[in-house]
């Protein structure tokens, strides 16, 4: 596997394990979901840039920082400044969102929150997922476990990833219900990604 | 959706591609690895793919968190993405408890006016007692309302029950003016408009109609009783799996005519799809498609048929495109 680098298994372990805050922190910044994730995606981006990310000390705390500051670039780049939001940047100091101790035994809870999330996935991509990442079958044997061609099954995983992300992404924006909240009425207009056998 | 909202989308479509073919050994990793390097919000994204497909496979480490999904799966199956279920309890009934989210009809004097009812796109499954269970398909409601356990009715929608093994006497459904006694087996029970269907899949039934007549039900047949007539047919084992594909969250259309096809797929919709061009209700189609995927099913259309779609408003329209052979 040689395309699973050390970066991102520093990354996954690290630093996506606290998605939730990051998100929550670009919230209070932002105001707004959209921009939220914006600013979340583009301080994860910064992490991808840094070559000796290897010593960052506290790689959580140091992504805070960054959500931090890219917020305060944009808003200085902004034609006009928010009032009220310049003002909580100021009163909100990443420091003070530290990893707190259950924080880093939650990895358990969150492999739980996989679990049931994988759990709400649609019947064939949550077959087909389970045969290839819990049973561990490769994925000729995971097709034909199905009976559905090679690329048919490869459709359900990738659609079963897909809901998966976002899912859980769902359930951290909303807290921990969210995935009860979890809807799909918007869906139509979304493109297909699964088979129709 | 604004601009930086559907180049997320992409991005993310694309690492989820790269990440299916690497790990079936089929990627180019060379152009895998310039793609990954070509953009930092490449890399990073490509990264929370990873991550998330990793947790999936940590799963198999933690056989304890296995179990205690496989018993909530009762209640994640029926559909926790789905919307919002009610639970509701009018009376203060013996012997119903909701516990961890399923009910449990226990042994009890009395229990009037319990109900369980689900949304559209919602399923939803019930144990019942000596490991029995019922399954409410869509936009469907049962209530507990006899003097005694063992009984539901259905009010709306649809249900499946497996009595698991009969217990003292039969448990008893009803629904649509139909009075049925079940023994072991698989049961399938569909109101439709003013009539009734209901499905032996396995066991047998005694079916008590309204007129005061009694029927047989054997497994394998399906009783349909509509403005007072009773009909009574052997199912092939297509039409049974056709009817009872719901519970895997699939709907089958074997040569179905598109117009009713569509009123099977909307039962699960909260967004319907509608025609207004009348040649479209007689395309024959068949397929099989999953309840809470209408993309697939109207991509399939498009594939297939060259009948396209369009939101409008709060409906999807589907019309013929320039190459649809009507």
């Amino acid at each position: 596997m040689s395309w699973y680098r050390d970066i991102d298994r520093w990354f996954a372990d690290q630093v996506f394990i606290h998605r939730a805050q990051h998100f929550r922190y670009a919230l209070k910044l932002s105001g707004n979901p959209s921009d939220a994730e914006d600013l979340v995606q583009e301080a994860y981006a910064k992490l991808f840039a840094i070559e000796d990310w290897a010593r960052i000390s506290n790689p959580h705390a140091f992504t805070m920082r960054i959500i931090h500051n890219v917020c305060i670039e944009r808003m200085r780049s902004a034609d006009f400044v928010r009032m009220d939001r310049s003002a909580s940047i100021l009163a909100l100091d990443p420091a003070s969102e530290m990893p707190s101790p259950e924080d880093i035994v939650q990895s358990r809870a969150e492999l739980f929150r996989v679990v049931a999330a994988m759990e709400t996935l649609p019947p064939r991509s949550r077959e087909a997922l389970r045969l290839r990442r819990i049973d561990g079958l490769p994925p000729g044997k995971v097709a034909e476990k199905m009976g559905i061609a090679v690329s048919t099954a490869e459709k359900h995983l990738a659609k079963g990833i897909r809901l998966l992300f976002e899912r859980l992404k769902a359930q951290e924006e909303n807290g921990a219900d969210g995935i009860r909240q979890y809807g799909r009425a918007a869906g139509v207009s979304r493109k297909a990604e699964g088979g129709s056998d | 959706m604004d601009e930086r909202q559907a180049f997320r989308e992409k991005l993310k479509a694309e690492a989820i591609d790269w990440l299916i073919q690497l790990d079936s050994e089929s990627a180019d990793l060379v152009a895998f690895e310039a793609w990954r390097q070509a953009d930092a919000r490449h890399a990073a994204m490509f990264a929370q793919i990873a991550a998330v497909w990793k947790s999936t496979g940590d799963i198999r480490l933690a056989p304890d968190l296995r179990e205690a999904a496989a018993r909530a799966e009762g209640v994640q199956r029926a559909g926790l993405n789905r919307r919002r279920f009610l639970i509701g309890t009018v009376a203060a009934g013996a012997g119903i408890a909701v516990a961890g989210g399923v009910l449990m009809l226990g042994s009890s004097q009395q229990s009037a006016g319990t109900f369980v009812e689900t949304g559209i796109g919602e399923r939803r499954t019930l144990a019942l007692a000596s490991g029995s269970s019922a399954e409410l398909n869509t936009d469907s409601r049962i209530e507990v309302s006899g003097a005694k356990d063992g009984q539901l009715s259905l009010v709306r929608g649809e249900v499946a029950i497996i009595i698991a093994q009969q217990v003292g006497s039969p448990f008893i459904l009803t629904g649509g003016g139909v009075t049925a006694r079940l023994g072991e087996g698989r049961y399938n029970m569909r109101l439709r408009g003013a009539g009734v269907e209901l499905i032996a899949a396995a066991g047998e039934a005694l079916v008590d109609l309204a007129s005061g007549a009694s029927r047989v039900l054997g497994p394998g047949h399906r009783l349909i009783r509509v403005a007072g007539e009773t009909d009574i047919q052997r199912l092939s084992d297509s039409d049974l799996t056709q009817a009872l594909a719901w519970r895997k969250g699939e709907i089958i259309f074997n040569g179905m005519q598109l117009g009713e096809a569509l009123e099977e797929f909307n039962r699960y919709q909260r967004i319907r799809i509608v025609y207004e061009d009348p040649r479209l209700a007689t395309v024959r189609l068949g397929g099989r498609f999953e309840t809470d995927d209408p993309e697939s099913f109207l991509l399939a259309l498009e594939d297939s048929f060259d009948i396209r779609h369009r939101t409008v408003l709060d409906r999807v329209l589907i019309y013929p495109g320039p190459n649809a052979a009507l």
